[in-house]
């Protein structure tokens, strides 16, 4: 009783102090510019590099790589609005560095088409790690890909680039709504019906956590293989001790 | 008296080998292809893409699959013929099931346990080699159901969901152990791994089988066609079942170490992922 008290009688003091702290944290000289903008402190890594990117990529321009005129364009726009808007370009393009700020003309030596898909995904794996990464690994997509068959989708493919949204968006390109047109493409599943997107995409069939469905299929045939092991194993071994044992022929 | 030394036994026709060697061939192609895709991290599946590509080893995974489709079609339009020209070409039976399959299920039980002397009295086929020939058919429906939806998803899309599309790869992809358990485990230790036979039966190739291995592993055979006057039984007075030689005996030992390796291994495996 007397500790409840006191906790009552000291709840006050503390969360004061609490409040004092954080208020003094925030204008603090190491969070000077976050507290001198209120509209940034929900956006700590808002970088104003992007903007000197901008000053070239919103232009409607276009280089040749490899042969092919491809275009420099991005939509900075769309990105802003885009579920990683808050991030630095430089994140995903550490390729972008100072050299290619005082030289733009400078190729960055980064593939073009499929295989920039592939180079480019597997940066989105440094921080959409775990169950993302390893349901695509097991994946036919991903199988394909980590073998070298560039065909097959990496993440950009369904997610997009700059304007990736989340799949609760109807706007995105993974949404139910829109998702069996992502995978129903010229250059994928062409025609692909509505059907495709009846279902879970990076399902770990393994993990109690996927579908039911899957997870049963999948606990079935663990079963059904531990059932033919038990049942042929033993035959082959007993023939063979049974052999063994048998007398000499003539 | 040269008739004596009569030593095989014509087993298979020509349409038995040819469609058993169709067969081999499209397995031998979609399990290198198809082990390669789903054990893709291990060396000599990453070895054999260097080698092939993974586009090229998907190319081989269909065409064996197609051939496979074309031997059961060919298979079915044999038995077919034979059925209707009951006279040239009788159709056989001898792969139906039937209780004396159940009975010489438990007496080979029982020989192995040593309980009992001899093996069962078996007929022209084995209940072990009819539970092989059905598993054909039921892992040919399976396999080529599921594996013709992963082949053309946007059609088979129509008729099935993406979830559905899922369970058939997860099908698709254990079916395959099971079916490969059951070619180590049974087809490949009854014809070629049984040190009586080592390295191989040669039905497959000249569709004859050795008089001694035929009177041991088919005994109610031997003994039906001798009855029907196929055989002469004289000329088997003297052959008797064999044992094994001492080289045999070495060979048999050596195999049971490594089928208890790969048993042990498989039971390691697989018993985690099922109580998990």
């Amino acid at each position: 009783m007397n500790l409840a008290r006191w906790i009552r009688a000291a709840a006050l003091p503390i969360l004061g102090g609490l409040l004092l702290a954080g208020g003094l944290m925030l204008t603090s000289p190491g969070t000077a510019s976050a507290a001198s903008n209120a509209s940034q402190l929900a956006v700590p890594s808002e970088p104003d590099g992007n903007k000197a990117c901008l000053e070239c990529h919103s232009k409607n321009e276009t280089m040749n790589r490899d042969g092919k005129e491809i275009s420099i364009h991005v939509n900075g726009a769309e990105y802003a609005e885009s579920v990683h808007g808050i991030i630095s370009c430089v994140r995903c393009h550490a390729e972008a560095g100072p050299e290619h700020a005082a030289d733009p003309n400078k190729p960055l030596n980064l593939p073009t088409g499929r295989e920039l898909a592939v180079l480019k995904s597997q940066g989105c794996v440094k921080c959409h790690a775990g169950p993302y990464e390893e349901s695509y690994n097991l994946s036919f997509h991903g199988v394909a890909v980590a073998n070298g068959d560039n065909r097959a989708a990496t993440c950009v493919d369904c997610h997009g680039v700059h304007n990736i949204l989340p799949s609760r968006n109807t706007a995105s390109a993974v949404s139910p709504e829109n998702l069996a047109g992502t995978c129903g493409t010229a250059e994928c599943h062409q025609g692909a019906p509505e059907n495709f997107a009846k279902g879970k995409e990076h399902v770990i069939a393994s993990e109690k956590s996927a579908p039911a469905s899957l997870h049963l299929v999948y606990k079935f045939f663990m079963i059904l293989i531990l059932f033919d092991t038990m049942k042929d194993g033993p035959i082959v071994m007993f023939e063979l001790l049974r052999r063994l044992q048998a007398g000499r022929g003539h | 008296m040269k008739k004596h030394k009569q030593t095989f036994v014509q087993r298979w026709n020509l349409q038995h080998r040819l469609q058993h060697g169709a067969l081999a061939l499209s397995m031998i192609g979609l399990i290198v292809s198809g082990l390669a895709i789903k054990y893709h991290q291990a060396g000599w599946a990453q070895g054999w893409f260097k080698m092939v590509g993974f586009h090229n080893n998907l190319i081989l995974h269909k065409c064996s699959a197609s051939l496979l489709v074309f031997v059961s079609v060919w298979h079915v339009a044999y038995l077919l013929v034979s059925w209707m020209k009951e006279r040239s070409h009788p159709l056989s039976w001898a792969m139906m099931p039937n209780l004396d399959d159940v009975k010489h299920a438990g007496q080979h039980m029982a020989y192995l346990l040593n309980l009992r002397k001899e093996p069962p009295n078996y007929g022209r086929y084995t209940y072990l080699e009819k539970f092989e020939y059905l598993s054909i058919i039921w892992g040919m429906v399976v396999m080529g159901m599921t594996g013709f939806s992963l082949w053309l998803p946007e059609t088979m899309g129509n008729f099935f969901t993406r979830e559905i599309l899922d369970m058939f790869r997860i099908i698709h992809g254990n079916e395959a152990v099971v079916a490969c358990i059951a070619l180590l485990y049974g087809h490949f230790f009854s014809v070629h791994f049984n040190p009586a036979v080592f390295p191989s039966s040669p039905v497959w190739y000249n569709g004859k089988i050795p008089l001694e291995h035929f009177m041991e592993e088919h005994p109610a055979e031997y003994q039906r066609m001798v009855e029907a006057g196929q055989l002469d039984a004289t000329a088997m007075a003297g052959a008797q079942p064999h044992g094994l030689s001492p080289a045999r005996k070495v060979l048999a030992f050596v195999e049971l170490i490594i089928y208890s390796a790969i048993f042990y291994w498989l039971l390691i495996s697989y018993l985690p992922k099922a109580l998990a």
